[in-house]
């Protein structure tokens, strides 16, 4: 099943509110306000046509904003929340994005329908920082506890130390 | 030596003990199973068969920092691992030895801009007796390494309360292309490529 195809069978069903299609030449994708999206992945997960039993990744960008040469705006500033969906029994695969604010990243948890998304979502939250409404343990999974930032973020500035030990590029050479 | 490191005077009989203790410690560094990264793999091919630290006494990897010697450092240090690292150095018993293998220890290698989270060498937190440069260094190299420090111990005062001496690195290097690294006097004789050429070279450089 293709996007588009993904896209007409969610019309029938009732569930395309709150869903456009990105239909790009290679990363076409359904594109899901925050509200629906969580419903909208029951959905895929539970209905037959789709049969989503499989959440291949749970990933998040950060992107700025983009103007062309004329100065006209190409990509508005905020993030982004991608959950690929593979079907075994279909044998296709469907990605799902969200796009969220700069200044309120949060969307609802999809670890109740997925297991596996539980170690996607603390790693999307360790490394672009987007929060995750409902997960169940919401740690950091590869920083050590009490980093600053997310390193992913556009606006990230590197760490001077960390618990003492110096990470600037430039600093000195120790004297033994 | 414990109660009587450095303490005794310098004269020929301490010199003498420091000569025998100094070749026992120098002829059986044991370093520690430890590795972190790519660098690893290199280290266990010196251990094996075809390199085999073991013909410098460097052989016996040991399972614990308590029996340990060297700790080889082998592979991408980031801030998290680096007090895993410290905690280890500290187990270690003296006299212990550390060696910065490969370019991430040494100063961050590809990571040295951009990695955020990687410890541009590991001088930042443990002393270092040894750098091993490359990513990750030919076994030779390593061997080179281990040598190395088996002279810098061989200098070492170990009863003798004397000025430090100054290690002797003088025709040590296997590996053409890493000679004079630590000592610049240290001449190349011969770096022409070729298999006539390097089965030709002597083994490394004379002092210029």
């Amino acid at each position: 099943m293709t996007v588009a195809e993904a896209f007409e069978q969610l019309k029938k069903d009732g569930q395309a509110a709150g869903v456009e299609l990105f239909p790009g030449p290679k990363d076409a994708a359904l594109v899901v306000t925050r509200e629906r999206v969580k419903a909208v992945l029951r959905h895929l997960r539970d209905a037959r046509p789709f049969a989503c039993d499989l959440l291949v990744l749970v990933t998040g960008t950060h992107m700025t904003e983009k103007k062309d040469a004329k100065g006209v705006l190409v990509r508005e500033a905020g993030f982004e929340v991608i959950w690929h969906l593979r079907s075994v029994q279909h044998r296709s695969i469907l990605a799902v994005k969200c796009k969220l604010p700069t200044a309120d990243p949060t969307v609802d948890s999809v670890a109740d329908l997925w297991p596996a998304a539980n170690w996607h979502e603390r790693e999307t939250w360790d490394l672009v920082g987007i929060r995750f409404t409902g997960h169940p343990d919401l740690r950091r999974i590869l920083l050590p506890e009490g980093w600053e930032g997310h390193p992913l973020r556009k606006d990230y500035a590197y760490p001077k130390e960390f618990h003492g030990i110096n990470l600037e590029v430039d600093a000195p050479w120790p004297t033994p | 030596m414990g109660l009587f490191e450095r303490s005794l005077p310098d004269v020929y009989l301490t010199r003498l003990a420091d000569l025998a203790v100094n070749w026992g410690r120098s002829s059986s560094i044991w370093p520690m199973t430890f590795g972190i990264a790519c660098c690893a793999i290199e280290m266990m091919a010196v251990g094996a068969a075809t390199f085999d630290m073991d013909r410098f006494g460097a052989g016996a990897f040991r399972a614990t920092p308590r029996q340990a010697d060297l700790m080889i450092v082998a592979g991408t240090v980031n801030a998290k691992m680096a007090h895993v690292v410290k905690r280890l150095y500290d187990q270690m018993p003296e006299p212990k030895y550390v060696m910065a293998m490969g370019a991430c220890t040494v100063g961050g290698g590809p990571y040295w801009k951009h990695g955020y989270n990687v410890v541009k060498g590991i001088d930042r937190f443990v002393p270092v007796d040894v750098h091993v440069p490359g990513c990750p260094p030919r076994p030779e190299a390593i061997i080179e390494g281990v040598r190395f420090l088996q002279r810098k111990i061989m200098a070492k005062r170990v009863l003798a309360d004397g000025a430090p001496q100054k290690p002797d690195f003088t025709g040590i290097s296997i590996s053409p292309g890493t000679v004079g690294i630590l000592d610049p006097t240290i001449k190349v004789t011969s770096t022409t490529a070729g298999p006539a050429a390097a089965s030709a070279a002597p083994l490394a450089g004379a002092k210029a």
